[in-house]
């Protein structure tokens, strides 16, 4: 009796410690590198109400949900991206990513184009974010 | 004999009175101004503030009312109030009638310690329009390229010889906006507009980043028709990208650098009135309808116009042909009495709800597009009347004291401080390197448009503590 408490008891810990790290791998302010990834990744699936979540507070008292979802989609269609260099200190962080849009008829553009691009990241409420300003 | 003597003279003494009230010791005609006073920040009404026209005066009940009867004609009216900056407004006053003059004040400024103290160079910088319009799409028409303007003056604050106009290199770089093509088509059609530059060039030459030069007046640098977009590199939704300015002296060190906004916005909200399907075709095919062009048709087979290949617009110094409206003209005359005339009406067509061209401390304080440029029908008519269209614009004096004017027969943007402390500032300083840009004079609702005076001066006013150019100066009264 007393071994299977300790069983079950093990098995809750384990059970919670995978599920906080879940949830810590799966946050968007675990790591700059992990709001990077749930950034371009968002915004390669063109889920742009994801993309958006990404933002710090004042871009986001700036421009609603909706708004930025509507101007997002008239730019291009990121297809892939790769981080090539992230500096980071205990509030700030700076990021270069390689960004590679789709092709777009709109822009009578046959090919993908690779852009180097700059982040600012800072830390709000313990969490990264994407600083526009 | 006595009593005589005492009548004659009595009466005499009636009827000196009575004509020095005819001969002008009567008070003229008077009418009405009342209004509010409020903080320009919360919005909470300021009791207890004085309202005068230098002769008589008036104090704020505890709601922030107030009324008085003050000489018919042009008054310039002062509101003050304790912990407030005086602030003024000029207002024409008509017998039997009562004016509304509201006031929305702002603090008095800090005691904070000015950053710029412990520095050698300081940037004034800004934007000329306070936004610039661009267009998401280019392949139905074109009414505004991708454009915009920076300037910049430099102050040594040890030396005499300000601005600084040699011996340095002022670059500019939007490190966020490094590559326009990404996400506009304007290059791809900018031939069949007129224009052939290489890709991320702006119509006038000028590239996303380079070297600036001195303007026509030898006052400031400048750096003209930038053609960047609301959209940073990586698709972000960014209407106040800023520009990144650094000074060099001849050697290559570096003097001082700063940030400044440089707004740029798509929001046309076209489709509001003509369909959210595809609300720049519905717009060629009512222009077809009205004016028997085929502008629909030219699309579809490839070929787009300008609106400036028929409309004069001054904008892009275009002539336009002849019988043809300007464009300004053309699209108020058109569309008055079709959208309201406030702000939220003018934001059908101007950058907009939310990128909130109009947003500087005369916005804050409640006043409208339409207060300055009047409605739709009058922005039309004042054309008809032979005003130029962006070359003659609303006037500051039309509303400030004359210590607050611009100077004669210039815009706002293109005048330089007249009456400063000291004469040998007068003719170099421009209205915005303090002021910052029409529409966005400080301060402001966004906090891009202050990051000048946030380096320099610790504070989101305009420039107003001498020792952010100066090392020997502290505040004092930048107007005489």
């Amino acid at each position: 009796m007393k071994s299977r408490h300790l069983l079950l008891i093990a098995l809750f810990l384990t059970g919670l410690s995978l599920f906080l790290y879940g949830c810590q791998a799966n946050s968007n302010s675990a790591s700059p590198k992990a709001l990077l990834d749930k950034y371009f990744s968002s915004a390669m699936k063109q889920d742009y109400a994801t993309t958006y979540t990404c933002y710090y507070k004042a871009y986001q008292d700036k421009v609603s949900q909706e708004d930025y979802v509507k101007h997002r989609k008239q730019a291009s269609i990121l297809r892939s991206y790769k981080v090539t260099s992230l500096k980071q200190s205990d509030v700030t962080a700076q990021a270069e990513v390689l960004l590679t849009f789709a092709p777009s008829k709109k822009l009578s553009r046959n090919k993908p184009v690779t852009v180097r691009a700059k982040e600012d990241l800072i830390k709000e409420d313990n969490q990264w974010k994407i600083k526009v300003w | 004999m006595r009593k005589a003597f005492i009548a004659v003279g009595l009466t005499a003494i009636l009827c000196l009175m009575l004509s020095g009230v005819a001969l002008g010791g009567r008070p003229g005609p008077t009418g009405t101004v009342s209004g509010t006073v409020k903080d320009i920040s919360t919005g909470a009404a300021v009791a207890g503030a004085t309202i005068s026209n230098g002769t008589v005066s008036a104090t704020t009940d505890a709601n922030g009312n107030y009324t008085m009867n003050v000489a018919t004609g042009s008054n310039t009216l002062s509101a003050s109030a304790g912990s407030y900056i005086t602030t003024y407004q000029v207002c024409t006053v008509t017998s039997g009638i009562t004016t509304t003059v509201n006031w929305s004040l702002t603090k008095a400024y800090g005691n904070q310690a000015i950053p710029a103290a412990g520095m050698d160079y300081t940037i004034l910088a800004w934007n000329d329009l306070g936004m610039h319009c661009d267009q998401d799409d280019y392949s139905y028409f074109m009414v505004l390229p991708p454009y915009n303007t920076l300037h910049v003056q430099i102050q040594d604050r040890n030396g005499r010889n300000n601005p600084i106009m040699s011996g340095v290199t002022v670059s500019y770089a939007f490190p966020k906006k490094t590559n326009s093509a990404l996400h506009t088509n304007w290059w791809t059609y900018q031939s069949q507009y007129g224009f052939n530059q290489p890709v991320n060039v702006g119509i006038s030459g000028t590239p996303l980043a380079g070297d600036m030069v001195p303007d026509a007046n030898n006052l400031s640098w400048v750096a003209e028709g930038i053609p960047i977009t609301p959209y940073d590199d990586d698709g972000t939704w960014d209407p106040y990208g800023t520009a990144t300015i650094t000074v060099k002296d001849s050697a290559g060190n570096i003097l001082q650098t700063a940030d400044v906004v440089a707004p740029v916005s798509t929001e046309m909200t076209c489709s509001n009135c003509h369909g959210t399907s595809n609300p720049q075709l519905d717009i060629l095919q009512k222009h077809d309808e009205h004016n028997g062009t085929t502008l629909a048709t030219d699309q579809a087979a490839g070929k787009v116009h300008a609106c400036a290949e028929c409309h004069a617009d001054n904008a892009l110094g275009a002539p336009g042909k002849p019988g043809v409206e300007n464009l300004s003209l053309a699209m108020h005359q058109f569309h008055a009495g079709k959208a309201a005339d406030t702000t939220d009406g003018c934001y059908n067509c101007h950058p907009g709800p939310k990128t909130q061209c109009l947003r500087g401390i005369m916005e804050r304080a409640g006043k409208g597009c339409v207060d300055c440029h009047g409605s739709m029908a009058q922005v039309a008519s004042s054309i008809v009347n032979g005003r130029n269209p962006w070359l003659e614009e609303p006037r500051c004096a039309d509303c400030h004291d004359a210590k607050h004017a611009e100077n004669d027969n210039t815009l706002y943007r293109n005048s330089v401080l007249q009456n400063g402390p000291n004469n040998t500032m007068n003719g170099k300083l421009y209205c915005e390197a303090c002021h910052n840009s029409t529409h966005a004079e400080l301060t402001t609702a966004i906090s891009a448009d202050a990051s000048i005076t946030q380096k320099f001066q610790g504070d989101n006013y305009w420039i107003w503590n001498c020792t952010v150019c100066h090392t020997n100066k502290r505040q004092q009264p930048m107007h005489k």
